[in-house]
């Protein structure tokens, strides 16, 4: 959702690609049994080496690296560090030219993955990190509610001052002190302003 | 004016005391891209169509497209303050627009926010803006007279409360003259009239008003203003929202008048939504439901049955059209939904023939039922006269010899077309209209020279009203039985024949003196 991406790039084309890629990958690391860490892997390897080495990434999708030399690339960085399966899954990628695709197909692939095994997930953003014993306590609470299991996500927002805001798929819960504040705002206008209308006499004298 | 701070507070401080917050529930979106009126969302995946949605300024939008990936949303107000990445909150509700006394007297835009600077609008009730049209079980054929006070319309081309009746015609004819009149001469019938200004110069809507106000039509009259600069979603939303506000008063069994001027700027702004939103584009670029957009916005005049009321609301369309050219497709669209239309012609116009209401291709396919009956009686043969008296006149020209017979044909037609002119913002009673035309029609004012004709109306009409306002009274009891002035020896045929014989007496035709 909001982690990987910036949230407002919307590329129809790719998105379905990478439904498509998703699929394939989740089918073959069910029947490896690894699915978790290959998620896991491909999670850090976004977060921790794509992030940081920006050539890496700008190497592995340019079409003037011949594919052997990609392949060797790739071997030689992830080799016995990832799951086989993701190993294999980013030569395809490569000599398929679809290296781009990549934090696509991150993100269907944890939202197909979500969906086999009946999760949800859950967007969560306070204005300041929580400790691991709350993020517990809020994720059993939201899974009793939910009646599923859930995939925390985590965002901090100062701007919320206090509270949570949760977002499960496109419904947002807003308890936090921001939104009060809001609302406690534009009812105060409106009801004062309509009960100084009303009652002008008492409020003010025409001098 | 002084105010009181104390009170002032103690009021804020009791609402912040009572006040309760709860969870607010909402279900988002983020505004993928954002302009010319118009937002793609992705997310909202709950959102149902022409659903309402908020921008976080406060801005509200209508959900226009529903598609696969992202929701198309229409933005009802100032899309510059939205930004890419801008969270849009679905709200669970239809557009709806205020309603009721409180709209009346005052100028609007299409969200019922006034435009007039006379203070907040103080309405309790408000009403969808989109709703469908009363089914055939709810209605009741036209049958009640809405009278417009212009000789021409009233005589020739009737309206019924109810009815659509098309106003047509290029740039400069009169349209919205022919319209403001119709809404002037409303004054103590009780009919509220409503003028959706859609795509117009604010200055002339500022003129429009202006003329209302000192007719003092505006005590009636709501005007719902979307100009040429507000936003296309507004100019497409506002015929839809001033038939709302009318709907309210004739759900009541109250009557009401619409006029919506006009549709072509209408269909334009939908035109430019749906191609901004991608829609197919179908003949002259519009989309395809242009037509349904207007179907359904004019299926909204009806007149409901008695059970229900019997309320209505009559609209008075008005449709530009370009070098005449009626066989456009919005102009075509509009006359074949409409009961009528009222067709207005720049060289009728310039030849000083105002309204300049071309008789022979002017119909009004329900009012005739629901014609004042001394009117029908007077006016029956007027538009077939008309037009004869059209096809002599070009055969006139030639120059060829008359017989006497033509030549009479010919000088009662000129009389006849002179009669039917009439100034701008002077309506006439039912009354009034049928004594002229029956002079007219039945040759009392052949002698009168041509020249003369309209001060001779004006003379006669202040006569009636000063010195015989006995004959007024008659005719007023007499409209609306089905003998009027149908037979010399009916009582109203007989006073009115007096009255004129006793005018014409008087009557010095100035014509001839200033010819010699």
């Amino acid at each position: 959702m909001a982690e990987t991406q910036h949230e407002t790039v919307f590329d129809t084309g790719q998105q379905y690609l990478a439904s498509v890629y998703a699929k394939a990958l989740l089918a073959a690391s069910e029947k490896a049994g690894e699915t978790d860490a290959v998620l896991d892997d491909m999670q850090a390897l976004v977060d921790d080496v794509l992030k940081q080495a920006v050539g890496f990434e700008s190497t592995l999708v340019s079409p003037r690296v011949p594919l052997e030399a990609k392949e060797r690339m790739l071997d030689k960085a992830l080799q016995a560090r990832v799951a086989p399966t993701l190993l294999k899954f980013l030569k395809v990628l490569c000599r398929r030219g679809r290296f781009d695709c990549l934090q696509a197909i991150l993100r269907a692939t944890r939202k197909q993955y979500n969906e086999l095994r009946n999760r949800v997930e859950v967007l969560i953003t306070s204005a300041e990190p929580l400790d691991a014993a709350e993020l517990e306590a809020t994720g059993n609470q939201l899974q009793a509610a939910l009646g599923r299991e859930v995939d925390l996500q985590v965002n901090v927002v100062p701007e919320v001052i206090g509270g949570l805001v949760v977002r499960v798929g496109d419904t947002v819960y807003d308890g936090s002190l921001a939104n009060r504040l809001k609302q406690l705002r534009a009812e105060l206008v409106t009801k004062s302003s309509h009960q100084i209308r009303s009652e002008l006499d008492r409020f003010a004298t025409v001098e | 004016m002084k105010f009181n701070a104390d009170e002032i507070a103690s009021v804020i401080q009791a609402e912040v005391e009572q006040y309760e917050s709860q969870i607010d529930v909402r279900e988002v979106g983020t505004v993928l891209e954002v302009g010319d009126g118009i937002a793609r969302v992705h997310g909202l995946s709950g959102v149902m169509a022409t659903e309402m949605v908020e921008f976080p300024n406060g801005v509200r939008g209508l959900a226009f497209n529903l598609e696969e990936n992202s929701v198309g949303v229409i933005i009802l107000g100032d899309y510059l303050a939205i930004e890419e990445g801008d969270e849009v909150k679905a709200l669970g509700q239809l557009l709806s627009v205020p309603v009721g006394d409180a709209v009346i007297g005052r100028v609007l835009d299409p969200l019922g926010n006034p435009l007039d600077g006379k203070g907040p609008l103080n309405a309790t009730e408000s009403r969808v803006v989109e709703v469908l049209a009363p089914g055939v079980a709810e209605r009741e054929p036209v049958a009640e007279p809405l009278q417009t006070g212009i000789k021409a319309v009233d005589a020739m081309t009737p309206i019924g409360r109810g009815q659509r009746e098309l106003i047509i015609g290029d740039r400069k004819t009169g349209k919205t003259a022919v319209a403001l009149d119709a809404i002037i001469n409303q004054k103590g019938s009780g009919v509220k009239c409503f003028y959706v200004a859609v795509g117009q110069k604010d200055s002339s809507v500022a003129g429009v008003v202006q003329v209302l106000e000192e007719a003092g039509a505006m005590e009636y009259t709501t005007v719902i203003v979307s100009g040429a600069s507000s936003p296309a979603p507004l100019q497409y939303v506002a015929p839809y929202a001033g038939t709302s506000m009318a709907e309210h008063f004739m759900w009541k069994g109250e009557h009401a008048l619409v006029v919506y001027d006009d549709l072509s700027k209408q269909a334009q702004a939908y035109r430019q939504l749906s191609l901004l939103m991608r829609r197919p584009p179908g003949r002259e670029a519009y989309p395809g439901d242009v037509f349904y957009c207007h179907s359904r916005l004019l299926e909204r005049s009806v007149k409901l049955s008695s059970e229900l009321g019997g309320g209505s609301i009559t609209s008075l369309p008005i449709i530009e059209t370009l070098e005449g050219e009626v066989s456009a497709y919005i102009p075509t669209n509009v006359i074949s939904i409409t009961d009528g239309q009222i067709y207005l012609q720049p060289d009728l116009f310039f030849a000083g023939i105002r309204p300049a209401m071309n008789v022979g291709i002017s119909v009004s396919r329900v009012g005739g039922a629901a014609q004042v009956k001394a009117m029908k009686n007077v006016a029956g043969g007027l538009r077939l006269d008309l037009a004869a008296f059209r096809e002599l006149e070009a055969f006139a020209q030639l120059g060829t010899d008359l017989d006497a017979a033509t030549q009479s044909q010919l000088d009662r037609g000129y009389r006849m077309v002179e009669l039917l002119k009439q100034p701008q913002y002077r309506p006439l009673s039912v009354v009034e209209q049928i004594m002229v035309i029956f002079a007219g029609t039945k040759g009392h004012l052949d002698k009168v020279p041509i020249a003369d004709v309209q001060r001779w109306e004006q003379e006669f009409l202040e006569f009636i009203k000063d010195r015989r306002s006995d004959v007024a009274k008659i005719v007023d009891e007499n409209k609306d039985k089905g003998d009027a002035f149908k037979s010399p020896d009916n009582p109203a045929t007989q006073a009115v024949v007096e009255a004129l014989n006793e005018f014409n007496a008087q009557f010095k035709s100035g014509g001839t003196d200033t010819a010699t």
